[in-house]
């Protein structure tokens, strides 16, 4: 899947920009405040129906405007189609699939993506959030019953805790804390399972590009932390486990009206030769590791979809040295469109400037660049 | 002020009902001010007749202008079954496939925590007092498929099942008409959850 083209109104800084992109690399150069990041944000919300920068929709819409709109030409090698999201200050995001309206989920792995952000190492050393976000992002691609499963889990889940409030407080329905405990353990067993299935996958690529990266003396294991403790084989002892939590904890729970075990709370532990990374790896340990799961994710969702991802690379060429960078560049390969930011050409490598199209990007505008 | 004051408080009251905006409120009203003066009237005194006139049925708890409502009272329907909606157009839906011979009970509304709804606030007493003489046999639970139509759908299971009554669910699966590989994941997985021998 790759973009034929890209459209926007009214985003960011952007009143309107209309840019073709190729198929191959695409490079987006200008100073910093120009803009490069925000065209690689549309690009990402187009393909998850959100942002990578901010929760709040609203930021992404030109000051003074009240609506945005994000569309693109999509090519699967078969056809092209135009997908686009639009956008109205207190309305629901729109979703239209060659012209007809569409759910999220229909757009969901669509457009594949694969976003490496200055602040990745955070997803090391940073909340457990991070790392569950990292893992959502990319099944939420894949898979339209685990978005739905985590969609309906998380409302489970503030409705649940609503009620752990009245009762704190002396009101509401004690028995209807078990219809809710119902619900959440089945939709949380679904989570975990998915959750299990994709880190099998990615587990054995992560592996090879970590051991890759240090010529063989790091071993990367990544393991699911269960929020109850322990990991039960088997989705139906993953729900009475979580089970014997909730009650275990029903007077904890209470007192503090919050939901404290599931999938929500749940973590991904990456180790490098059986330590943790997050709390005794190196910076460069640390740094391959991310670059490890981000090649992982790369492969499973081509493996999964059929489709190689449209690469997002944030401004990463600095962070990335040596040994690291070449491992990216063998990877993206001829094969994934790529959009890269950067402030100079010189930055780059010389191996992204071949067979590369490139952009100027200034206040708000993007121009071609002629490559010579 | 651009209105004169009488239009100016029609867009107002206009304004207050549900979808309806200042521009449609604005629209509407200047199409009030032209239509026949009885027409006008007509409007005015049926929304006035239905708001004196339409109460909750006694028995079922759905709008209705007799009490007890043209369901509860019909004699053709089989008073062995109840079918329990969260709203009244709930209960119009289902009269409109003509397969459903039975009797109602709407709860005005589901369990829903954030919005400060427990079960006290549905009309779940009521629907008890109607099980005591023995005549139901089967409860059927219809409140939506979403959370809190879940959770109400298994909170009365609970509550139903130890008085010995046949408690069901509206199945769950795939639209008619619909084609298999255009279902999502969820109502697959339920489909063939639910699944029946033929």
């Amino acid at each position: 899947m790759k973009l034929a083209s890209l459209g926007l109104t009214n985003f960011r800084n952007y009143r309107r920009l209309e840019m073709e992109a190729g198929p191959g690399v695409n490079v987006l150069f200008g100073r910093n405040a120009a803009g490069k990041t925000n065209v690689l944000e549309s690009i990402f919300f187009l393909a998850t129906s959100r942002s990578h920068r901010t929760h709040q929709d609203q930021e992404l819409v030109l000051w003074g405007e009240d609506a945005m709109a994000v569309r693109a030409v999509l090519d699967s090698g078969y056809g092209q189609i135009q997908a686009e999201i639009r956008y109205q200050l207190d309305h629901r995001k729109q979703i239209r699939l060659g012209g007809s309206a569409v759910r999220i989920t229909d757009l969901l792995g669509r457009v594949p993506v694969v976003l490496f952000a200055p602040d990745d190492l955070q997803m090391l050393k940073g909340s457990p959030a991070l790392r569950r976000r990292y893992l959502d992002l990319f099944l939420s691609q894949t898979h339209s019953g685990y978005f739905n499963a985590l969609q309906s889990y998380l409302r489970v889940i503030t409705q649940r805790n609503g009620l752990l409030r009245q009762l704190r407080e002396g009101g509401g329905s004690p028995g209807t804390l078990e219809v809710w405990d119902e619900q959440l353990l089945d939709y949380a067993a679904t989570i975990v399972a998915h959750r299990l299935d994709a880190l099998e996958m990615i587990q054995e690529r992560a592996r090879e590009a970590q051991a890759q990266l240090s010529e063989e003396r790091e071993h990367l294991t990544l393991s699911y932390v269960f929020s109850p403790g322990g990991l039960p084989e088997g989705k139906e002892q993953v729900r009475e486990a979580l089970a014997a939590a909730l009650r275990e904890r029903r007077r904890e729970e209470l007192a503090r009206a919050q939901t404290t075990v599931g999938p929500h709370r749940d973590d991904l532990a990456v180790l490098i030769n059986g330590v943790e990374a997050r709390s005794f790896g190196s910076q460069g340990q640390q740094r391959s590791a991310v670059l490890a799961l981000k090649l992982a994710e790369m492969s499973y969702l081509r493996r999964r979809l059929g489709t190689a991802p449209v690469l997002l690379l944030d401004d990463v060429t600095s962070e990335l040295d040596g040994g690291r960078r070449g491992l990216l560049l063998d990877a993206v390969g001829r094969e994934a469109q790529t959009f890269i930011t950067c402030t100079t050409l010189h930055d780059l490598d010389p191996r992204w400037l071949e067979a590369s199209r490139l952009y100027q990007v200034d206040a708000g505008e993007v121009r071609i660049h002629s490559n010579d | 002020m651009y209105y004169a004051q009488p239009i100016a408080r029609l867009i107002d009251e206009l304004t207050k009902l549900p979808g309806i905006g200042p521009k449609t409120a604005q629209r509407l009203a200047f199409h009030l001010l032209f239509q026949p003066r009885e027409e006008v009237q007509a409007l005015a005194e049926s929304m006035m007749v239905a708001r004196e006139k339409v109460k909750y049925c006694s028995v079922c708890q759905n709008l209705t202008d007799k009490d007890p409502c043209a369901i509860c009272s019909a004699s053709g329907r089989d008073r062995s079954l109840i079918c329990v909606v969260e709203e009244p157009r709930d209960v119009v839906a289902l009269e409109r496939t003509r397969d459903y011979k039975g009797l109602y009970h709407v709860l005005q509304g589901a369990i829903s925590p954030m919005e400060g709804i427990g079960p006290d606030d549905l009309k779940l007493r009521e629907l008890l007092a109607r099980l005591g003489d023995g005549q139901v046999r089967e409860v059927i639970l219809a409140t939506n498929p979403n959370i809190e139509g879940e959770a109400t759908a298994m909170y009365m299971a609970r509550l139903l099942k130890p008085m010995g009554l046949r408690v069901t669910r509206l199945a769950r699966g795939l639209p008619v008409g619909g084609d298999l590989e255009y279902a999502d994941e969820v109502t697959l997985s339920k489909a063939l959850e639910g699944r029946r021998e033929i």
